[in-house]
């Protein structure tokens, strides 16, 4: 879908798009982005000097619901996105060829772009039988999937799918449905959860990679940090009915309708991490508590199989509105340390004070003396 | 060669044989293979789908209240009509009557979906097998008011264009001669159309 080496800069004015407005277009995604004014500048500037980066999407085990989320990016535009600042050479989804002709563009972006491309997952591998549940182009997508990998520069994993394995995983996962990064392992991953993503984060994550050349801040499970280091409960609008202790008790009872909090009708926002309550979406419009129903955690690992979506949560914990999983990690972690080193405070203590002891006992006896023989044991 | 699928559906190597693997801007995945007669006419036709995920063996034994959440994972494209099949199937097997107003919301959201899935569909998905996009994205003048590439069939010329101007809605093309009243929307028709009849 175009030529690689254009600027996204060049693209658009060669589509008759004012400088003025690729300027706003800039402190949009900055803002979006949450980098604020200097990182419009800074958008600006790559934008107008590197060329596209070329981007293959492909698709194994899926539902296409991560495009479907993907199409409807506000900010930017998802039109922005695909047709001028990016260049999407391969979408099994919305591209035009089919066929040999598909797997021709597969096989030239892999030898024309190596080591510089984008390789997006959709979906994930099956394992079993071979990989033959998941066949594309004739080969098992496992194949074509570490084929592709081999010559790509970063690997996006999409939705839950590409990034824990999502429903073709849940128990008894009969077709040994796995995350990409248990296929791909010699290559920078970020992990881009839920089912679907909010359309923002996926263009957000995409415009971050081709603007700066490099992954945004990962956490430790390979989430890009700004969007996914709170929970939904940290930014939900419901959150105060939450701390008052006003409960929807049941379906459609009064409760419900003053639109109190979920969480007793089993909403999972207290343990999910993800964007929805802050950017929420269809532009911001609503997201699922907002429209009444409680979280279902998909953006967390097998949030599947962890028991009906209506049953209360029971291990809920209390942190800051403001923390992260990391800090909450570094706090447990640090309560850990602090444990340890008291434990061997205590442990030192406690040799010390033997050690005199024993060291008193000794001067007690009289070489030569006849000893009890207590230290010879 | 002749080999029997699954579904008794018989391919074989007979005149031309025509693989399309993957067939794109559709859910899943999906193989086509047609077998084309010395009329170029397609004799043998079969398409399979080369994906499975056994959704239905995932769901056994699962709590009846969240199987819509499964059955919705089916597709993305189209989500709330599988999620409201999965949640009536749900009520039939459990003999729960919902009232008319949880009906009329329910009406709401199919509607909504009927519509945004007619945009998507036509719009992401099968429009560009009738509107070349890279020609259409071309800034030139001409490019701009008509976007068409020559190797598509639907494609429209400038002067049908302009003739719609003139003749205008096919309301007002009953004031027009016979000839223009009976063809299609307000007096045009494709090009490659006409070029066949005449």
């Amino acid at each position: 879908m175009g030529d690689a080496t254009d600027t996204f800069y060049s693209v658009i004015r060669r589509q008759g798009i004012t400088r003025r407005s690729f300027h706003k277009f800039c402190s949009l995604t900055a803002a979006a982005l949450g980098l604020g004014s200097p990182g419009a500048g800074r958008i600006a500037e790559a934008l107008e000097t590197k060329p596209r980066v070329p981007v293959i999407w492909m698709h194994g085990l899926e539902c296409t619901c991560c495009s479907e989320s993907f199409i409807r990016s506000a900010h930017p535009l998802v039109k922005d996105v695909v047709l001028s600042m990016i260049s999407l050479d391969y979408d099994d989804t919305i591209m035009a060829a089919a066929g040999h002709q598909a797997e021709a563009i597969l096989e030239e972006t892999r030898a024309k772009h190596e080591n510089q491309y984008v390789l997006a997952v959709e979906g994930n591998p099956p394992l079993n039988e071979g990989g033959m549940f998941c066949i594309d182009g004739g080969r098992p997508f496992v194949e074509k999937l570490k084929w592709m990998a081999e010559a790509s520069k970063v690997v996006i994993a999409w939705g839950s799918c590409a990034s824990w394995g999502c429903v073709q995983a849940a128990k008894p996962n009969p077709t040994n449905a796995t995350p990409i990064d248990k296929v791909i392992t010699n290559k920078p991953i970020i992990k881009v959860p839920g089912c679907p993503p909010v359309a923002e984060v996926m263009t957000g994550v995409l415009t971050f990679i081709t603007t700066f050349g490099k992954l945004p801040e990962l956490d430790r499970q390979g989430r890009p940090r700004m969007f996914y280091s709170q929970r939904i409960h940290d930014k939900c609008y419901r959150r105060s009915h939450f701390d008052a202790g006003q409960f929807v008790e049941e379906w459609d009872d009064e409760a419900a309708r003053k639109g109190y909090c979920l969480y007793k009708m089993g909403c999972k926002g207290p343990t999910t991490y993800n964007a929805c309550s802050a950017v929420r979406w269809n532009g911001g419009i609503s997201f699922p508590i907002q429209s009444g129903h409680g979280c279902l955690g998909c953006s967390e690992d097998g949030f599947w199989d962890q028991g009906t979506f209506y049953d209360r949560l029971t291990t809920i914990k209390q942190f800051g509105i403001e923390n992260s999983a990391d800090q909450i990690g570094i706090a447990a972690a640090g309560a850990v340390g602090v444990a340890v080193a008291a434990h061997a405070a205590v442990t030192a203590a406690k040799r010390l004070t033997r050690k005199r002891y024993g060291a008193a006992e000794k001067n007690d006896r009289v070489p030569g003396k006849d000893n009890d023989g207590r230290r010879d044991h | 060669m002749g080999v029997e699928t699954t579904d008794r559906f018989k391919l074989d190597g007979a005149g031309k044989r025509v693989v399309v693997d993957p067939l794109t801007r559709i859910e899943g995945h999906l193989r086509v293979e047609v077998n084309l007669d010395s009329d170029n006419v397609i004799c043998n036709a079969v398409s399979s789908g080369t994906m499975w995920r056994g959704i239905e063996t995932i769901l056994r034994g699962r709590d009846p209240r969240d199987a819509w959440a499964f059955t919705e994972r089916i597709c993305g494209v189209c989500t709330g009509a599988h999620a409201l099949t999965s949640v009536r199937a749900v009520e039939n097997a459990l003999g729960i009557t919902i009232p008319d107003n949880a009906n009329s919301i329910r009406n709401i959201m199919q509607l909504c979906l009927l519509v945004h899935d007619h945009l998507v569909h036509f719009y992401h998905l099968h429009a560009l097998d009738w509107v070349d996009v890279v020609a259409a994205l071309r800034p030139t003048r001409r490019r701009r008011q008509c976007s068409r590439s020559r190797s598509l069939p639907g494609r429209f010329h400038r002067r049908d264009i302009l003739r719609i101007c003139r003749s205008g809605l096919p309301s007002s093309s009953n004031q027009g001669s016979s000839a223009r009243s009976k063809m299609p929307i307000g007096g045009i028709r494709p090009t490659s159309f006409r070029q066949k009849r005449t």
